[in-house]
């Protein structure tokens, strides 16, 4: 461990005295070239409501239209163009026939409400990761981000039901995903899992304070379980966003009759195109004003959690979650601009590919390796 | 407008008819009498994906094409109906079944919100017989959940778990068009389908049958074809119900129960629920059929379960016209109705009979067009001369006898 940390600070010194822009970028592309991207991490998401029989077969109604939605588009709409990724092997080979390639995740276990037999429908029509928490408490355990009336901490972590279903999880092959999870939470699944765990979309407390960002203590866990912290770029995550902007963010929300989300304000898009546009200059001055948080920022998340857990435990999750991007990557698509920096400050091709997606599809396949042992080799 | 009316409405009590003023009088009281003791069971009623929003208020009839309020219900003396689950047949693949499978979540999730959170004081879910009397003896409505079409669960039986945890008690394997249950009977014609897929019930099927039986679910013949409906019959180890259909020795159409079909389902120990939907009930005339045909078309709908689609000028633009076509060549009328009633009872018994409006889906005739006219077909049964036990057998005792019966053997084989 001390030894691989080392080999890390000297790389990453290695990097700070790199060539010039030039020869960064063309070896930023070449790598580019070369390495496997996960376009879509496709996620079933509903939002946290009541938990009542009501709410829970609303939110299940809710998902299945999500998870029809995903198949229709890769066994119908574009075959051709898309396909489902139920394994690595999957991932790698539809990547290979130049297709763009769909992991199935379902963010938060709202939709199944305290029906754990829910989850091998889920498995079955090809969720592959799976949060148990989102932002509110809900039977599987505490939030990160409890709802404004709810106390910090309704099970003090795990509930007994979240504890059934991480067990399910590891059975079934599925990653349990502690993103979104208060610190409790996340550190109880990570006892409880048997299997490597995962932080579908989170940045690290260290770098920058934020409840949905991973303790140091959370980081570790997730390395010593094997499995992998998938950052990400969404701005308040990577950097402390001042109030001041928040409040003038809520301000233009208000004018625009758009109702606030954690992410900002939400169906911006949606707004007609003359008011559409205003809001995007609004917006666009108020991100002149206050920053938005840049690529340096994001990989200063990357080099604090490789330094602490090891190159082969840290992602970038290259999807947005429908939050608010950072200065030089704002579309899914738009990689260069981080690979680029990482090449500038000296990880190797072989570090970038585990960043961009060896990493998570290796503990993919540890996952769903540790569950094909428990049904025995009769299965 | 307002003279016609209430001359109709008088003509439908029987108070118009001179000389028999007095025995209809009488017939009326008693009636009245009967429909005040007995809880009546309507196992067929549609919602749309809007049920239980602002558009469908259960609370507020209107607007015009919603055919069960509470307020009519009390009113008409509807106290019970079975609550739709229903996904219509699209494709047979796996984006097909997830998006069906969210539909059905999403009418699960209407009910129970109706029933939970909107009017909790007004109707409450029954999941056992025992459940409906105690509801309906505290002075509140009984809502029943049904699933129409065995599509959501696509070939997946564990699925049948969370309908009946989510409160489902009887469920119709197929709809319009063939599906990975077994052959309806009405195939898709658009898709040109042939008369059979599986010559009956499908092996899927058949299991499916055994887990609603273990499970407790009545299972339902209703759109099956007729071999479909025999195969679910001899599969079934506990009584069976048709939910929604006339009978072919009155009226031939394809969705109506052959004379084998009704006498298994007697056999069973089960109930054929009579529908009041016109063309089940008298053959339509092929002129009439072209002409709401082309008025669907005109108004981009396909059928009378998708006017949630049209607005509201949209909506009386259709239910005028639709007056229109039924002036022209009139509707079925409640007398229609009984007279599959009678000819059932007098082939199975009073015991295995009972009756469905198939409201919001279609369904509605002359006499009995909302729950607010239910008195109506009470006192036809009277006239008939059925007694009140036998109307009180006919109205609900027969479904709620089957619907015990069913999850006593789903018990009883769980010991096992």
């Amino acid at each position: 461990m001390i030894l691989r940390l080392l080999i890390c600070t000297l790389l990453l010194c290695g990097g700070a005295l790199a060539a010039d822009d030039a020869a960064v970028d063309a070896k930023a592309r070449a790598i580019q070239g070369k390495i496997l991207k996960i376009d879509m991490h496709v996620d079933i998401f509903v939002r946290q409501g009541a938990r009542t029989t009501s709410g829970y077969a609303a939110a299940l109604g809710d998902a299945f239209t999500q998870i029809a939605a995903v198949h229709k588009l890769a066994e119908e709409t574009s075959p051709d163009k898309i396909g489902i990724g139920l394994t690595a092997a999957d991932v790698r080979r539809i990547k290979a026939g130049g297709r763009k390639v769909a992991v199935v995740g379902v963010e938060s276990a709202y939709p199944i409400g305290k029906d754990l037999r829910l989850l091998d429908q889920l498995y079955d029509y090809g969720a592959r990761c799976m949060s148990l928490v989102h932002n509110g408490h809900s039977d599987m355990g505490d939030s990160s981000q409890p709802k404004k009336n709810e106390p910090p901490t309704e099970w003090n972590g795990l509930s007994p039901l979240g504890k059934e279903a991480v067990q399910r999880l590891n059975e079934l092959g599925i990653i349990v995903d502690v993103s979104h999870a208060s610190e409790k939470t996340a550190l109880d699944m990570i006892a409880a899992s048997k299997a490597p765990v995962l932080a579908s979309h989170s940045n690290v407390a260290a770098v920058s304070a934020s409840a949905r960002n991973l303790s140091d203590a959370v980081l570790l866990g997730i390395g010593k379980s094997g499995g992998v912290a998938q950052l990400v770029a969404l701005d308040d995550y990577v950097h402390a966003v001042p109030q001041e902007k928040t409040a003038a963010i809520a301000a233009l929300a208000k004018d625009m009759g758009l109702e606030i989300g954690v992410f900002g304000p939400r169906d911006a898009d949606k707004l007609p195109p003359e008011k559409l546009a205003v809001y995007t200059a609004k917006m666009a001055e108020i991100n002149r004003t206050w920053p938005r948080a840049n690529v340096r920022d994001l990989v200063d998340h990357v080099d604090y959690a490789v330094k602490k857990i090891g190159i082969d435990h840290v992602g970038i999750s290259s999807s947005f979650n429908g939050g608010d991007g950072i200065d030089g990557w704002d579309r899914a698509e738009d990689l260069f601009g981080v690979t680029r920096e990482l090449v500038r400050r000296g990880y190797t091709e072989e570090q970038i590919g585990k960043l961009w997606s060896g990493n998570f599809l290796r503990v993919m396949d540890d996952v769903q390796k540790y569950a094909a042992n428990l049904k025995g080799p009769s299965r | 407008m307002l003279r016609r009316l209430t001359y109709a409405s008088l003509l439908t009590l029987g108070l118009l008819s001179g000389p028999a003023f007095a025995q209809d009088a009488d017939l009326v009281a008693r009636a009245k009498a009967i429909q005040s003791k007995i809880l009546t069971v309507d196992t067929h009623v549609d919602i749309p994906f809007n049920f239980n929003s602002a558009a469908y208020d259960m609370m507020k009839p209107g607007p015009r094409g919603q055919q069960l309020h509470l307020p009519t219900m009390i009113s008409g003396g509807l106290d019970a109906p079975f609550l739709i689950v229903f996904v219509g047949q699209a494709e047979r693949n796996t984006a097909g079944y997830a998006k069906a499978l969210s539909d059905a979540f999403t009418k699960f999730s209407a009910i129970h919100k109706l029933t939970e959170q909107t009017y909790p004081d007004k109707i409450e879910l029954a999941l056992t017989a025992t459940d409906a009397r105690r509801i309906f003896a505290a002075g509140k409505r009984v809502a029943f959940i049904g699933v129409e079409n065995g599509y959501p669960m696509g070939k997946d039986l564990r699925l049948l778990d969370q309908f009946y945890d989510y409160g489902a008690r009887y469920m119709g394997l197929v709809h319009n068009g063939h599906n990975d249950l077994g052959d309806s009977a009405q195939p898709d014609q658009k898709k040109n389908e042939p008369a059979a897929e599986w010559n009956g019930l499908s092996p899927l099927g058949k299991q499916v049958v055994g887990r609603l039986n273990a499970l407790g679910i009545m299972v339902d013949v209703s759109h099956s074809s007729d071999k479909t409906s025999l195969d679910i019959i001899a599969a079934s180890k506990a009584p069976v119900i048709a939910s929604h259909s006339a009978v072919m020795g009155v009226s031939v159409h394809a969705r109506n129960l052959s004379d084998a079909a009704l006498m298994g389902i007697g056999k069973s120990g089960g109930v054929a629920q009579i529908v009041a939907f016109d063309p089940y009930l008298k053959v339509t005339p092929a002129e009439k059929t072209a002409a709401v045909d082309a008025l669907n078309k005109a108004m981009g709908i396909a059928g009378p379960g998708s006017l949630e689609k049209l607005s509201a000028e949209q909506l009386a633009a259709y239910v005028a016209k639709m007056a229109e076509i039924n002036k022209t060549w009139p509707k079925a009328n409640v007398k229609d109705l009984v007279d599959h009633i009678d000819y059932a009872v007098k082939k199975i018994g009073v015991d295995h009979v009972g009756i469905a409006s198939d409201f919001n889906g279609g369904g509605g005739i002359d006499g009995w067009n909302n729950a607010g006219e239910t008195f109506n077909v009470t006192l036809e049964l009277v006239k008939r001369g059925y007694t009140e036990e036998q109307i009180g057998k006919i109205w609900g005792g027969n479904l709620l006898r089957v619907m015990d019966e069913v999850q006593l053997k789903a018990a009883a084989s769980k010991k096992k």
